[in-house]
């Protein structure tokens, strides 16, 4: 297994780069697990994780803090678009206003926030992202997706557990292998389970959607007043608990 | 119309914002007599949960402002909150989904309101907050943390916030 990551902080290197915006790496041995710290203000966070030992900021950003294992990045200026390079697996907290946010590679715990940017999500183990009116797209989480948006979209590939809420915005996750819960106020839902947890679906006017195996007989709850359409048979593989004022409820086979 | 209030005491304590989620698409869709049912069930709810020595401050639209003397007794009362809303939407069928956001520190007292940064700061922690959440500052959650062991505070990182100068570390309270 390789060794900690390491983190270099030149200090004459760090003016020159804020003079030139050229790439900073930082060779501080690090004790243990990494976590990365990267905010900004309008600007976009890019974080790729790829097979190194070290993190670079590439783009934007300087070195605020570094103490034990967790390494801070902040922006130049508010408005910086900043973009490091870390580890695969590396632990993130990453924060923006109305800035984006784009995380490429595989990496570990990742915690995003922001008023109005997106976020987009390669693979990851697990995710909490939140986000007012900017979309949010997850490739890949093994464990854990949590993602709370105010209109946003949230489109998740493929997750072990999901949490998601949005007012306004659709929920869409096309694959999750344990249990999920989804809640909008006037978006639409649309939910494939693996069928291996329980499914919880709310929504106001918002259609709901629930997929599932081919022969997998859930048991469906519906409450409020919303209209069930179902083509599966009843029985208990799996529960599919919905909660709608108005919207259609359609359960099927995938 | 009363002069405005020149008090400016100083208290100390936690700030609690909530804010009923999707209530102005809910109003849209539903109409205004289900909205007034909605702030009903939420004052009901309120009452029975906030402790003795806390106040609700103001009512804003359909969020509230409420003031705890105790950090430690904001927590267990914006858990208690979400638990009380959850059973009612269960049973009724209403979308009763509030995110709480608190902060803690010195505030100033303006007649029976409440300002200063510490004020803004919980504003925007609520902001951050999903439905079916209760958010909190380091602030609360170092005061709290000790007095109540069953909760489970799990660390969101710092958080840029609009108009606030320095990331805020957050927390997610649950009871496990």
């Amino acid at each position: 297994m390789a060794g900690p990551p390491t983190v270099t902080h030149d200090h004459d290197a760090s003016l020159r780069r804020a003079a030139t915006m050229g790439p900073m790496t930082l060779p501080t041995p690090l004790p243990g697990r990494l976590q990365l710290r990267v905010s900004t203000s309008s600007g976009t966070v890019t974080v790729v994780a790829d097979e190194r030992t070290d993190v670079i900021v590439e783009e934007g950003g300087d070195v605020g803090r570094s103490v034990g294992g967790v390494v801070e990045v902040r922006p130049v200026r508010s408005s910086s678009s900043v973009t490091v390079r870390c580890p695969t697996g590396t632990d993130l907290v990453a924060g923006t206003v109305s800035g984006g946010v784009k995380l490429k590679g595989r990496l570990g715990s990742v915690s995003v926030t922001s008023s109005s940017g997106s976020i987009r999500v390669g693979a990851v183990t697990e995710a909490d992202l939140r986000t007012g009116s900017g979309s949010v797209r997850v490739a890949e989480c093994d464990q854990a997706c949590r993602v709370s948006t105010t209109s946003g979209t949230v489109t998740v590939a493929g997750t072990g557990r999901a949490d998601i809420s949005t007012v306004s915005g659709s929920i869409v996750v096309e694959r999750v292998n344990g249990e999920i819960s989804a809640r909008t106020v006037s978006g639409e839902v649309s939910l494939v389970t693996e069928a291996h947890g329980p499914v919880k679906a709310r929504s106001v006017s918002g259609g709901i959607a629930v997929r599932v195996p081919p022969g997998v007989r859930p048991a469906v709850k519906v409450s409020g007043r919303g209209r069930l359409v179902s083509d599966c048979d009843a029985g208990d593989d799996v529960t599919i608990e919905v909660t709608t004022t108005s919207g259609t409820v359609e359960i099927s086979a995938s | 119309m009363p002069a405005p209030s020149t008090s400016t005491d100083v208290v100390t304590g936690a700030i609690v914002f909530t804010d009923l989620v999707g209530f102005t698409e809910f109003t849209a869709l539903s109409g205004d007599d289900a909205a007034l049912e909605l702030l009903a069930v939420q004052s009901r709810l309120v009452d029975e949960v906030l402790p003795a020595d806390a106040r609700v401050v103001k009512e804003l639209g359909d969020g509230l402002l409420l003031y705890f003397r105790d950090p430690a007794e904001a927590v267990q009362a914006g858990l208690d909150l979400q638990r009380a809303f959850e059973a009612e939407s269960e049973s009724t069928g209403l979308p009763l989904w509030i995110r709480v956001g608190m902060h803690a520190g010195t505030v100033r007292e303006r007649g029976r309101d409440l300002v200063g940064h510490d004020v803004n700061v919980a504003a925007r922690i609520v902001d951050v907050a999903g439905a079916g959440e209760v958010l909190v500052s380091d602030a609360v959650r170092r005061d709290a943390q000790p007095r109540v062991p069953t909760v489970a505070f799990v660390e969101l990182g710092p958080v840029v916030m609009k108009g606030i100068p320095d990331p805020i570390r957050l927390w997610r309270a649950s009871c496990p």
